[in-house]
């Protein structure tokens, strides 16, 4: 019941990734935070979005492009933590957020029929489109919770097979690496980007 | 004229943008949302405000934060009851134009300075102060920023709408109002700035808790991710690959590697 609660609010906090707000309270080092400071793993939890974070921001979300949902991937990450160790759990959590672009670009699709329920609602003279925005949000909330569910079932049973000595080395070892790839990629985009400017 | 209250209702609608993000014309419906209350008070029969809804109904799509600096201008030519083509000619031109200028500043630079700032406030209050709880160095590390982010961003909707209605129906429209070309290289700087002390500050941390412990093989491997991260980042971003390429190639080397752990 509390892992539902939790994959709400985490849905409810990713309105703010693309549908409302944009205050960046769905990046994950924030998400991450929130979901586990409920869940019993504040630290853990900030420290996995972190490096979520420093993965998604490789990607630029411009012009309508897809970018892996850090939300997802930190919500998935924090809720296998009593299943796995944290190395591992990043790296699932970066599955299920690199699945969720494919079902974002869906959602942006189906939302096409909006376009045709608000033309229909104008020539009708009703102009409250809070309606629409509400259930557009309401969808977003839905889809969300599903995919995370599902993904949390089926990850936690892959984590729990994988909870050998051996992963728990490799994850740890690639997960290092993954730290410094981060930053290398970091370092070399703004190196461009100063390059470029001067 | 568009009161305060209006500008305030306007910020808060913009909001919801991309509420109904969709392939076939983008932020549309958000940006008719946006500027709905105010397409009332221009047009008060029903007939002429829903011809005008439907005008704006039209492909849109610019950068969330930057839509107070087309819709002041939009909202302004629709008050003066413009030409319908010179109005739609002129909201394309600068929902492109401040695209490109608010994509290069939130989500390049300014997002990765939030991100950057989160870590490091972390960091220093975990480390530095040592009555300051872990807990509570999170909390810290993820609010201040956020919130300092938050505020900007709502001033950037709120002035723009105000510099926009002022200069409303012009294709250059507010675009001097601030020096875009100065403020995205001053931040391409502190991104880079604080990128490298971020490395340096990672390099030095993880040092300090591993490479300090554990046997001699497990220490030559820890020493050798770092080379070995950076020469497959390096590697991959000569093809424009995308992160996930040098992250499945260090996964793959990590399965050998713990072989010999």
């Amino acid at each position: 019941m509390k892992e539902i609660f939790l994959v709400i609010l985490a849905g409810l906090l990713n309105l703010d990734n693309v549908s409302a707000f944009q205050f960046l309270v769905s990046r994950p080092s924030f998400a991450g935070a929130v979901i586990g400071y409920l869940s019993g793993y504040p630290v853990q939890g900030f420290l996995i979005g972190m490096l979520l974070e420093l993965v998604i921001l490789d990607f630029t979300p411009v012009g309508g492009v897809t970018i892996p949902n850090g939300t997802v991937a930190v919500i998935v990450s924090v809720l296998l933590l009593p299943k796995t160790n944290p190395y591992l759990a990043f790296f699932l959590g970066l599955i299920a957020g690199e699945g969720y672009s494919y079902v974002e670009k869906y959602l942006r699709g189906f939302r096409n029929r909006f376009n045709s329920i608000c033309e229909n609602m104008i020539e009708r003279y009703d102009f409250n489109l809070w309606k629409v925005i509400t259930l557009s949000m309401i969808l977003d909330v839905i889809v969300f919770s599903i995919y995370s569910i599902i993904s949390i079932y089926i990850l936690s049973f892959v984590a729990i097979k994988l909870n050998t000595d051996y992963v728990f080395k490799v994850s740890k070892i690639a997960l290092i690496g993954t730290v410094f790839i981060t930053l290398t990629s970091l370092y070399f985009k703004f190196k461009t980007q100063v390059g470029k400017n001067d | 004229m568009i009161s305060f209250k209006d500008k305030i209702i306007l910020v808060f609608r913009s909001f919801f943008l991309q509420s109904v993000f969709n392939y076939q014309s983008f932020q549309n419906i958000g940006f008719v949302f946006t500027i709905m209350p105010f397409l009332k008070k221009i047009f008060k029969d029903n007939e002429s405000l829903k011809k005008s809804v439907k005008r704006h109904l039209e492909i849109f799509n610019t950068q969330p934060y930057m839509v107070g600096f087309v819709a002041g201008n939009v909202l302004k030519m629709e008050s003066e009851k413009r030409d319908e083509k010179e109005i739609k000619n002129i909201k394309q031109a600068l929902a492109c134009a401040y695209a490109s200028i608010g994509d290069r500043i939130f989500w390049s630079r300014l997002r990765v300075i939030v991100g950057e700032f989160t870590f490091f406030i972390f960091v220093i209050l975990h480390l530095c102060c040592y009555k300051t709880g872990t807990v509570e160095s999170v909390m810290v590390a993820i609010f201040v920023p956020t919130i300092f982010y938050s505020f900007y961003t709502v001033y950037i909707r709120y002035v723009g709408l105000d510099y926009s209605w002022k200069c409303g129906g012009t294709r250059n429209c507010a675009l001097d109002s601030f020096n875009w070309n100065k403020m995205i290289r001053m931040m391409s700087r502190v991104s880079f700035f604080l990128t490298i002390i971020l490395f340096i500050m990672t390099i030095f941390l993880y040092g300090f808790f591993y490479i300090d412990y554990g046997s001699k093989k497990e220490v030559l491997i820890y020493i050798l991710i770092l080379p070995i991260a950076f020469y497959i980042q390096r590697y991959f971003r000569r093809d424009k690959k995308n992160i996930f390429y040098p992250i499945s190639a260090m996964i793959l080397i990590s399965i050998v590697m713990g072989l010999f752990l």
